[in-house]
């Protein structure tokens, strides 16, 4: 399930929503609509790894942390976010933003990318 | 440092026990307890904060609290580990509060067999040693390999410790089950220590240096 971690952004909930839409509407099966969700997890991961080049920076107070099944949690407090602009951006300054709370969640890349090869393979 | 024989501190140090005017500090504290259930360690690192459970790596949950700063290794047999504490009274204090987090996750825990297993303490005699010369002198009870570790280790005896002795003055001792054994240890080795300061000769074979006093020379 690690490769359907990318769901619950943002852009995967506007493909969900989108996708729920057209399925209620009846325009697409709700097997087509598993497939491209199936296709969108495969390329956020692909993209993720080879097409972002923006680097982005935090510091905070770290608050708890877990590790248990290869996902570390981490909860922060007062954060500040750096974040640098991508190659080729229109945007030259360092973008800064600030949070009282963070919560990060790292998923080991080596189970993400087994399970998305089960996925592939299945 | 706060530890050495500073002016302020010396004032309250209790000669009798500690002739040498120094008195070594607890760095840590290592105990045991049995909490007396079987406990789901899964479970555990899933609810618990500040938790890591790798079973691949280690068979036990490492759990962290911020005061006492320390840190447990709770395994599924119910045994736990306390590490890091700087005193018995805080390991104790440690090992009751994740204890309690366990409670608190509904194992029926009791906190049993509480044992103080190791600790270990440092300090600073603050004048550099001649570990040479310590080693061939003492070398029933030296291990001094300076390509291997620039300390030299002694095993003392009575009480059984044992002492990492550095050339900087710096001693660490550890082996100690109560603290008592760390003063004593340190009381046993100081004018030991004191027979091998760097720059002073050995029965007088070489003109002896005269030896600054005490506040100064160091600085």
């Amino acid at each position: 399930m690690t490769d359907a971690l990318y769901r619950s952004s943002s852009i995967g909930e506007s493909l969900m929503g989108a996708l729920k839409l057209l399925q209620d509407d009846g325009k697409i099966s709700d097997v087509l609509a598993m497939r491209v969700i199936q296709e969108f997890d495969a390329a956020i991961l692909r993209a993720l790894d080879k097409r972002v080049t923006a680097k982005s920076s935090f510091k905070g107070q770290l608050d708890t942390y877990r590790y248990c099944d290869n996902v570390w949690d981490f909860e922060l407090r007062d954060v500040i976010l750096k974040l640098s602009p991508t190659q080729g951006s229109s945007k030259r300054d360092e973008l800064e933003l600030a949070a009282k709370h963070m919560r990060l969640i790292l998923v080991d890349s080596k189970v993400v990318t087994a399970a998305a090869g089960q996925h592939a393979a299945g | 440092m706060s530890e050495g024989p500073s002016t302020e501190v010396e004032a309250q140090v209790d000669l009798t026990v500690h002739p040498s005017g120094i008195v070594p500090q607890l760095q840590n504290v290592v105990a045991t307890v049995n909490l007396e259930c079987k406990l789901d360690l899964k479970d555990i690192a899933l609810r618990a904060r500040n938790a890591e459970y790798n079973p691949k790596r280690f068979a036990a949950v490492i759990m962290r609290i911020r005061e006492p700063k320390s840190t447990a290794l709770i395994f599924a047999s119910g045994k736990m580990v306390c590490t890091g504490a700087k005193s018995e009274q805080e390991s104790r204090l440690a090992a009751r509060k994740y204890a309690r987090i366990l409670q608190k996750l509904e194992n029926p825990v009791i906190f049993k067999e509480f044992k103080i297993q190791n600790m270990v303490g440092s300090c600073d005699v603050r004048f550099p040693i001649r570990l040479e010369g310590l080693a061939s002198s003492h070398s029933v009870f030296c291990s001094y390999e300076p390509e291997l570790f620039p300390g030299l280790i002694y095993r003392m005896v009575d009480p059984k410790i044992v002492l990492l002795i550095f050339v900087s003055g710096k001693v660490v001792l550890t082996g100690a089950k109560r603290r008592e054994e760390i003063y004593q240890a340190f009381e046993n080795i100081y004018p030991v220590l004191k027979e091998f300061i760097e720059g002073v000769s050995v029965m007088g074979t070489e003109t002896p240096q005269p030896l600054p006093s005490w506040g100064g020379w160091l600085e």
